[in-house]
This record gives structure tokens, sequence and C-alpha cells, in this order.
């Protein structure tokens, strides 16, 4: 999978991550470029640019508040309940599905750590 | 996440008895050091954390961390540099025993003595062994962040 530094030659210094947002029930709700929607800390526009930055390392930290999660779901953070798959888009435009691990995951009883 | 557990609870807009949450997102990009400008398939780490809806009020917070990681894999580059590294030594050592030879021809023990001798061999050894090694290793590390600007940052 190649990333270049020029548009017209299909190069680019930003990394493109995509998702696929989905209802609890299974419904599709969208495709949705990534900015803040999988950290629970406020990011700015800076920020997010930084993170898409390709070499650029990130980090944001936080603490955020619980009860926002134990409201209705009028009250809920926007990305509460919702479902999330991650793609990268490369040159082509072409969807590449990022695999995820989920690091204290307990399956009937086994060890933590399954993907 | 909320958890609502009874039938028809999320329709009805139930508060969830418990919740859970991505605690810590890491997306690593790891660079593929064989193919210019191109990376490997990227991943994503999560940590979740839950908790029962009974404890949590108002003060209730946690700490969470979202981040973003290009690694680039240096082994090859480092077991490189390792190899001249080892190679410039003994050329260190090559060249401070010249050098010393060198200063040893020029400063007979005879002519400044057997008690200056020995200060000043010790003197010119280490000084001419961090000389040397300083004019060598220069180039080691100029030319290993060279390899790396070059490979991994343009």
């Amino acid at each position: 999978m190649g990333f270049y530094d020029d548009e017209a030659a299909g190069r680019s210094q930003y990394l493109t991550f995509v998702l696929a947002k989905y209802a609890l029930d299974g419904t599709f709700l969208g495709f949705q470029q990534l900015a803040s929607q999988m950290s629970a800390c406020p990011m700015t526009y800076n920020d997010v640019l930084n993170m898409q930055r390709f070499g650029a390392m990130t980090e944001n930290n936080c603490e955020f508040d619980l009860f926002s999660l134990m409201q209705g779901p009028d009250a809920q953070p926007e990305s509460a309940n919702v479902l999330f798959e991650l793609f990268l888009k490369d040159d082509k435009g072409n969807l590449i599905d990022v695999p995820v691990l989920i690091k204290n995951l307990r399956l009937s009883g086994a060890a933590e750590g399954a993907a | 996440m909320s958890g609502i557990d009874e039938p028809g609870g999320y329709a009805a807009k139930q508060k969830p008895r418990y919740i859970r949450w991505a605690n810590d997102v890491r997306i690593k990009v790891t660079m593929d050091p064989t193919t210019p400008e191109a990376v490997y398939r990227p991943y994503a780490i999560l940590d979740y954390r839950a908790g029962d809806g009974k404890t949590i009020d108002l003060s209730s917070r946690s700490s969470a961390s979202f981040v973003m990681e290009y690694y680039s894999d240096y082994g090859p580059i480092m077991t490189r540099c390792l190899i001249a590294f080892i190679c410039l030594f003994v050329l260190v050592i090559i060249l401070w025993a010249g050098r010393m030879r060198n200063w040893s021809n020029r400063n007979p023990k005879d002519v400044l003595g057997p008690a200056n001798y020995a200060s000043a061999f010790t003197f010119k050894a280490a000084f001419y062994f961090f000389d040397t090694w300083s004019q060598i290793m220069f180039w080691l590390l100029f030319f290993s962040c060279a390899t790396v600007f070059i490979a991994f940052k343009l």
C-alpha cells in the first residue's frame, strides 16, 4: 500500500482513516472520515490534522465525565452507542480494513487479548 | 457504550445498568522499509473499562487516551550500524596504535625520563584514543542519522 507526497501523483502527507458507523441494531449509518470520534477526549482541529499527518506521533489524554454515559440517549455523547469499523483509505481510494486488538477482552474465561 | 439489558430498553430510552468505554485507543502505523513511501496495514489496539451504573455519580471520572503511533522498524539499519561500529572500532584501535607509535618515536623514554614518560604516555594514550574515537565515530553518527532521515523522514 503506497502513500505519496504530491496530490497530482497520488501523494499525500496525510493518512486518511474512514469510519463505517453502525447503530446497535446493525443499521448502517454511513461513512465518516476519522476525526475525534474514537477519542473520549476533546480534540481541536489542529489535533486532528496532526493525528493524520504521516510520521507525527500524537497523544491526547484527559479525564472525562462518566456520568454523561449514564444519561438517556439524547444527552449522551454523539459517538456513544455507535459501533465503528475502521478503514484506511489508500491512494487509489480503496478502503483497507484496519484490524482491531482488544487487549482486555475475555471470551468464556479465556486469557485476555483477542483480535 | 451503555449497557441496557431490558427488552426494548433502548427504544424506551431507559438509563443503562452498566457502562463500558474505550479507556485507551491506540492506532499503530508501521512503515515498510522494503518499499519507498509505503506502510504496512495499520492496526488499532483498544483497552476497555466498564463500570456498574449504581456506582457512577456526578463526580465519577475516568482517564482516557487516544494515541496515533508511527513506528519504523530500524532493525536492518541498526544491524548495519553495529557492523559499521565494529569495523570502525577496529580502525580506531589501529589508528590509535599508529599515533602512539609515532608519539613514542618522537618522544623516546630516555629523553623524557622514566617518571615523566609514564605520565606523558598515559595522557597521550587517553588523548589520542578519545580524539581518534570522536573523529571516526562522528562519521558513523552522521551517516546513520542521514540514512534514517532519508529512508523514513523525507
